[in-house]
């Protein structure tokens, strides 16, 4: 009878012992898989954003279906989408779904009113002066991603820009000049100030990832972002 | 021995699972520990090599900046700095003791190759460890290369100096050219200077020391660099100038470096120079009803013209240096046409006694057609003809420099295998033509090949340059990228533009007023510097 009761009281121990070290385990694996493949796609993201960034500075035009689709090919399995093909250039192709985000910028440092730059355009013209300023943006993918991840060094939305990124005037169009905030971020990024003309690529490169959600401890997505 | 009853035996039994599962973990915690500092390696690794990539590159575009070479190498390695720790702050990812600076990044020059300079950037740093740490494994060093390197580039700039030029126009040219030398590595890249308007003038063959030379450090007008003398009058022979400034790269002879020819306009083609003799067939191209007559003083309708020994050498020919592209230019019937620009009174203006002689680059219009008329013939001192020209009756189907009349860009009207004298249409697509061959030849040379950019100048004139010639000069695909709205399509879109994968592809730029021509002159330089890497 004794015994009896006891056996029924140790009913469903291993059950317990085995569901409290399943949890553990389980927790640890999904944690850890999911971590992996974050880091993965961490390592896959920055791999694309160099990859890109060096094929931008060597004259690779982003703004072109081709090379829109070169880019997609090094992020695949990142879900790029860049729409239906297009001819000539479209520096805003950011109408489509997908989990990537790709901004390209090129940035020049306009120096003092006496330096070539100002010179072209005749020192009394020179509203870029001692200035950060965009000579050319080009985004392709989901542009709904801006508003979770906006560029590091904002827009030039109102400089007149060419349907290939190019800002026509980045010397006088106030548009061009970075914002406050980026410019000085932007200047602080440099040990030696950068001289008047000099350029800096930027490829700034964001994947969501919906799949690998786990709330707000790994949940943002993967940003990656290179100066060439 | 006594059995243990079965309830002790039991009661011991509890918690082994999990006992196991706690033993399990030691193995497990490590293994999945390692696997994230790893990935962190891994992650880290990349990162880093990026950062040194770009630092590389960067450092190879600085390249350019100073006025000696040594100054350009310490331009690269603080660019290197500059661009390291842009993409790779100092702590990221909790690396410490991170060793880049001046010292890590080397200049030198190539040893295959004498027109290279290659830069070198070595850096290091210590990646943390997050769970490796428990076993005394704290950090893994990690150290990464990267290489890249700059050609040096040899640029021919060909201006045009055309009436059309003058004042403010020529102005903004002769500043635009000045700043454009300034971007370049003095001490290793050459630039020299063509200029032309009915006639070719060589200011400079290229030189490292172009600086001085072209008067870059000069104030406009000083007069005491090549390019303040440019003064703006004349037609636009512009084959012509292709042809003579590519002459001046293939001399300087150098295919490892960028070999670049910066072509400025702001007009239509309209002045070729050509051979009115056809060694061949020993022929002229005189009418039978001219009165030019030969060396014996005799016309054609005469039986003069018979041979080339009785050509009346209305040139003295052209003598190519040593090293030249082109074969020497005989002495014989050389002239050149000018043809008034679209929209005019369609004329035409022959001219002989062609070649410069002297050094002044500044002709008049009462300079090129000689004051006296060439012995016996009608034109000269400065007449004008309305097609056809009164002495002459075709054109040849290629230039004095080889290039191609026809067939080419747009279509000519030719006579028994010559293009016709009698139309003006014509010879104005010939004009084109011409251009558009000295262009492919010298893309297609198989020692030389150079790069062409082309800038386009509008709003000095009624006849802005052809869209078309100029991508198809510049071998550029695309549209127009430089002003908004777009004023010409990519090369695909438009009608006759063709260009060439296989070939140098350079690029056009339209400056639609002489105001932003400096911009695009330096958006030029960024781009052949961008080639230079």
């Amino acid at each position: 009878m004794a015994e009896t009761r006891r056996r029924r009281g140790r009913e469903g121990q291993e059950l317990v012992e085995f569901s409290m070290t399943a949890l553990l385990l389980a927790g640890l694996f999904v944690s850890s898989f999911v971590t992996g493949m974050n880091l993965i796609r961490s390592i896959q993201v920055n791999q694309s954003c160099r990859d890109l960034a060096n094929m931008y500075i060597h004259g690779a035009d982003f703004s072109t279906y081709p090379m829109q689709q070169l880019a997609q090919r090094l992020a695949t399995g990142l879900d790029l989408e860049i729409g239906s093909t297009f001819t000539g250039n479209s520096a805003a192709n950011t109408s489509n779904q997908g989990n990537v985000l790709v901004t390209l910028s090129r940035v020049m440092y306009v120096g003092a009113t006496t330096d070539p730059n100002c010179a072209s355009v005749g020192a009394s013209h020179c509203t870029n002066a001692n200035s950060y300023v965009f000579t050319q943006r080009i985004q392709f993918g989901n542009g709904t991603l801006t508003n979770t991840k906006p560029s590091t060094l904002g827009n030039p939305s109102t400089a007149t820009i060419s349907t290939a990124g190019v800002v026509a005037n980045p010397i006088t169009d106030a548009g061009a000049k970075l914002t406050a905030a980026a410019q000085a971020n932007f200047s602080a990024l440099w040990k030696t100030p950068l001289q008047d003309g000099q350029v800096c690529y930027v490829v700034e490169f964001y994947a969501q990832s919906p799949d690998l959600n786990l709330g707000s401890f790994l949940g943002g997505g993967v940003y990656a972002r290179s100066f060439f | 021995m006594t059995p243990m009853p079965k309830s002790r035996s039991r009661c011991r039994e509890r918690g082994v699972s999990l006992l196991l599962a706690g033993l399990s973990l030691t193995f497990i915690v490590p293994a999945v520990g390692l696997m994230v500092d790893v990935s962190v390696l891994y992650s880290v690794k990349a990162r880093f090599q990026a950062a040194v990539d770009g630092a590389s590159l960067a450092a190879a575009r600085a390249l350019s900046l100073g006025q000696t070479t040594q100054a350009q190498a310490t331009a690269a390695q603080n660019n290197a700095v500059n661009w390291f720790y842009a993409n790779f702050p100092t702590g990221s990812w909790g690396t410490t003791g991170t060793n880049m600076s001046q010292s890590t990044v080397s200049v030198f020059d190539d040893a295959n190759n004498a027109h290279v300079r290659n830069v070198t950037v070595t850096a290091s740093t210590n990646v943390p460890s997050f769970f490796m740490s428990w076993f005394g494994a704290n950090s893994t060093p990690l150290t990464a290369t990267g290489n890249a390197s700059r050609r040096d580039v040899v640029v021919m700039m060909v201006l045009d100096r055309s009436g059309s030029m003058a004042g403010a126009p020529c102005t903004s040219m002769l500043t635009a050219a000045k700043l454009f030398t300034g971007q370049f590595a003095a001490g290793r890249d050459q630039i020299g200077l063509v200029s032309f308007s009915d006639n070719v003038y060589i200011h400079s063959s290229p030189t490292t020391n172009f600086q001085t030379v072209l008067g870059y450090t000069n104030n406009l007008g000083t007069g005491s660099g090549a390019i303040d003398t440019i003064v703006c009058n004349g037609g636009t022979s512009t084959a012509q100038a292709i042809s003579v400034a590519y002459n001046e790269l293939y001399k300087v002879n150098q295919p490892g470096a960028l070999n670049v020819l910066m072509f400025e306009t702001d007009g239509l083609p309209n002045t070729l120079t050509l051979n009115f003799w056809d060694s061949a067939t020993n022929t002229t191209g005189l009418k039978s009803t001219s009165a030019c007559t030969d060396k014996n003083g005799k016309k054609l309708s005469q039986g003069g013209f018979a041979s080339a020994a009785v050509l009346p050498s209305w040139t003295t020919g052209q003598t190519m240096s040593a090293g030249s592209y082109f074969a020497n230019i005989p002495a014989g019937m050389i002239g050149g046409i000018y043809s008034d620009d679209p929209g005019s009174s369609g004329q035409f203006n022959v001219m002989y006694k062609y070649w410069s002689t002297s050094t002044a680059n500044n002709f008049g219009s009462s300079t090129f057609v000689a004051s006296t008329a060439a012995t016996g013939c009608a034109f000269g001192g400065g007449k004008t003809y309305t097609p056809p020209p009164t002495d002459i009756n075709w054109f040849p189907l290629k230039d004095v420099w080889g290039n191609q009349l026809s067939p080419g860009y747009l279509p000519v009207t030719l006579s028994s295998g010559k293009v016709t004298s009698g139309s003006w249409q014509s010879f104005h697509n010939a004009a084109l033509n011409a251009t558009d061959s000295a262009a492919y030849q010298a893309r297609t040379n198989t020692t030389l090949p150079a790069y062409f950019f082309v800038i386009g100048l509008g709003g000095t004139s009624a006849n802005p340059p052809d869209y078309v010639l100029m991508q198809r000069i510049a071998n550029d695909p695309n549209g127009d990228n430089y002003n908004s709205p777009a004023l010409y399509s990519s090369c695909s879109q438009e009608a006759n533009c063709t260009t060439y994968p296989g070939q140098p592809q350079g690029n056009f730029i339209y400056s639609s007023s002489p105001a932003s021509l400096s911009q695009a002159f330096l958006s030029i330089s960024s781009e052949v510097l961008r080639l230079s890497k």
